[in-house]
């Protein structure tokens, strides 16, 4: 069988809607149709699925390296200093219980809710801020800061902008989630919820749904996370609710 | 610290697993990568083979979740089948030393032998698929695996990009091009 490699950005659209089970009835049926008579279009079909299996087993190996990482450094936190290992025996136990008790104390007076939080919360990654324009300059600069986990100087510049466009859902939405890094939860929450409730439609509205759940889930209450976490169409969000159940 | 939150719900761990959940990801990995340790550095095994047994054991299960290949019934514990995984995963490592220091290798003679030709061939191309991504460029890696791997919706990645849809469909499919022409 000849392969071709020639694909088009329309035919890749389509077999992109077939892998995912996006295609109407109408679509499907002409698409396997044309599966059954012509295999090179098969043959086509079929590479392009394993091309994205590729993309997405390297992915989640380069995820599974950075979760080892985490071990590693979470372990060489725990570790003893040098000045321990030089301790006898009893005194390395004690300060070994110390630790496990104090660890384990952690564990179990922590509320569900906050662990639950510490799990799920990972602040957004930020946008891009590539565009040269005089009028977001001051924003671009507090977004790197914010990037590089300032991030209390990008709220403060933030809140600055915000004064002069308080209606604004971006500046709302990302001085909510830096309050939230910045581990302030309360102050989070008025941001976020401006934005929530902003009459137009803002294309981060999943996102800001399911940060305001998890800042109410931070705060103890349930009842108000779990209706942010329901109206957000972010898969994390079905987990956290059911863990809460 | 581990924190040692259970799975209520399997069905709704394994829709995990099929959508990328990177929260869900890291929960099972690192709960259950203590376990996989402790039984390859008791038998005298390093660090690093626990890494790499663990490792491909998640990706084992992975694999089969993707491929429907897993059985699953509402009390099967996949934290308990990872760590089954990896076990089998060490001992075929055991039993494999254990070959390589009695017999003397013969490569001609290693042949694997499958059912058909089929598998041999999908397996080469993943791996060519696999390869060909990792030499991409990294703003195509990083494209890439936000549509396909975090499913990131096109709108959404054009607002966090500052830029339109339309101009992430066409980067996306120069992207999906180059990889294609390294497939074969």
């Amino acid at each position: 069988m000849k392969y071709t490699n020639d694909i088009t950005q329309e035919l890749l659209e389509a077999i992109e809607r077939y892998i995912k089970g996006t295609m109407d009835s109408k679509e499907l049926k002409d698409f396997n149709d044309y599966i059954k008579i012509d295999p090179e279009f098969k043959a086509q079909v079929e590479d392009i699925k394993v091309l994205l299996l590729g993309i997405e087993k390297q992915t989640l190996e380069d995820k599974l390296n950075e979760f080892h990482e985490d071990i590693i450094n979470n372990k060489k936190q725990l570790q003893p200093s040098l000045k321990v290992q030089f301790l006898n025996h009893n005194k390395l136990a004690i300060v070994a219980s110390i630790i496990v008790a104090t660890l384990s104390i952690w564990y179990f007076i922590t509320p569900k809710n906050i662990k639950l939080y510490d799990n799920y919360f990972k602040p957004d990654i930020g946008i891009n801020t590539n565009i040269k324009d005089a009028n977001s300059s001051d924003f671009n600069d507090a977004m790197e800061k914010y990037k590089n986990g300032n991030y209390k100087i990008a709220i403060d510049a933030w809140q600055i902008l915000s004064e002069r466009k308080p209606k604004n859902d971006t500046l709302n939405y990302f001085i909510g989630i830096a309050h939230l890094a910045n581990k302030k939860t309360k102050k989070a929450i008025p941001f976020l919820e401006r934005t929530v409730h902003s009459n137009h439609t803002f294309a981060l509205m999943d996102n800001a749904r399911y940060y305001l759940g998890l800042a109410y889930l931070k705060e103890g209450n349930s009842h108000l996370a779990k209706k942010y976490l329901k109206l957000s169409r972010i898969d994390s969000a079905k987990y956290i609710i059911n863990e809460l159940n | 610290m581990v924190k040692n939150i259970k799975f209520k719900n399997p069905t709704l761990f394994l829709d995990a697993f099929k959508n990328n959940n990177t929260n869900v990801f890291k929960r099972l990995y690192i709960e259950t990568y203590s376990k996989t340790e402790a039984i390859i550095l008791n038998k005298k095994g390093s660090v690093n083979l626990a890494k790499k047994i663990h490792q491909d054991a998640f990706l084992s299960v992975w694999m089969d979740i993707k491929n429907n290949t897993l059985s699953i019934s509402n009390d099967t514990d996949l934290e308990s089948y990872l760590f089954e995984t990896s076990k089998a995963k060490w001992m075929k490592h055991i039993s494999n030393e254990s070959v390589k220091n009695t017999k003397p290798t013969n490569k001609k003679k290693q042949t694997i032998i499958t059912k058909d030709g089929c598998f041999n061939i999908e397996n080469k191309k993943l791996k060519n698929a696999v390869k060909a991504y990792r030499n991409l460029k990294q703003p195509c890696r990083e494209l890439l695996s936000s549509i396909y791997f975090d499913r990131m919706p096109t709108e959404e990645l054009a607002i966090k990009l500052n830029t339109e849809a339309t101009v992430i469909k066409h980067q996306k499919y120069t992207c999906i091009e180059t990889l294609y022409s390294k497939l074969y």
